[in-house]
């Protein structure tokens, strides 16, 4: 249920400009109106109720948790009744970077501006951040690839400068050759000796 | 002719430290300095309690007021570094 001062902070801020939002009900501490600015800035307003106004540490507790709010929103004022103002100074709420709003029955005024709290811009700044480490990580990593790409094609260039000749042996193909041949060819000792002539380097002998 | 113009008065903040003698209802009630002075001790509770005393001159008449009372006040702005900031009507003949 929205009380008659709620209703006249509400009032007060759309003539400002400001376009009333709903509620985020997700928040620990629940502001008592949300407003958009034209810039897509985000407005809360804290209204003690007279509960939360029974003496000055009461009202200091209540400037203490309306400072959360400036995790989500952009500006937050605080509203206080006029009879209450006069308990605690301004400075405390200006240092906190909360505006400050001073109502009684007839008249409302803004006594101190709310200092702004860039959150968009903080964020954006934070995903870059976090971009920048990947690429920086994905760069070591790529450097590393690289050099164990070096490592293996240098080793393999070493491999194929001593590997063997490897020659085929060919004693079974002469086999299946002799098959095909007349018997006298058979276990003939002299067939190995000429098949091997040529191919052997030369022996001179002095 | 009178002409009136609107002006803002910053006033400063008088805080007053009393001494009460919670047991002794006939005994006078001091500040903390002339306590200190008369006494040559602290003022130590259950017997003393110390109130603090917020005045200041109201700017439209002159006359000292607590601070707490601005808060009655229309022409009351705020409280801010130790000042009360209050529009003063100024009148221009």
């Amino acid at each position: 249920m929205i009380s008659s001062t709620e209703e006249k902070v509400k009032l007060y801020l759309m003539s400002k400009g400001m376009q009333p939002l709903s509620i985020d009900e997700t928040l620990e501490t629940e502001p008592n109106l949300s407003f958009n600015e034209a810039n897509g800035s985000k407005v809360f307003v804290k209204i003690p109720s007279r509960e939360e106004l029974e003496n000055r540490n009461a009202i200091l507790s209540v400037i203490l948790r309306a400072t959360s709010f400036t995790r989500t929103a952009n500006r937050v004022y605080i509203a206080l009744p006029r009879t209450y103002a006069p308990m605690i100074d301004g400075a405390i709420i200006q240092e906190e970077g909360l505006g400050l709003i001073i109502y009684d029955e007839k008249t409302i005024n803004e006594v101190i501006a709310p200092k702004f709290f860039e959150h968009q811009a903080s964020s954006k700044s934070q995903e870059n951040l976090d971009v920048a480490q990947e690429i920086e990580q994905l760069g070591s990593r790529i450097s590393q690839l690289e050099q164990t790409v070096q490592t293996l094609r240098s080793e393999i260039s070493q491999l194929k400068s001593i590997r063997p000749s490897v020659e085929t042996p060919k004693t079974e193909k002469t086999e299946t050759v002799r098959d095909g041949l007349p018997a006298f060819f058979r276990d003939n000792a002299w067939l190995d000796i000429l098949s091997k002539r040529g191919r052997e380097p030369e022996r001179y002998v002095s | 002719m009178l002409a009136k113009a609107e002006n803002l008065a910053h006033t400063s903040i008088r805080s007053i430290r009393l001494v009460v003698d919670v047991e002794d209802v006939f005994s006078p009630e001091l500040t903390l300095e002339d306590f200190l002075k008369l006494h040559g001790k602290n003022p130590e509770p259950p017997k003393y309690r110390i109130l603090n005393i917020e005045v200041v001159t109201c700017s439209e008449d002159n006359q000292p007021i607590l601070v707490t009372e601005c808060g009655r006040c229309p022409r009351f702005i705020r409280r801010f570094n130790g000042h009360v900031s209050c529009k003063k009507i100024i009148t221009i003949e």
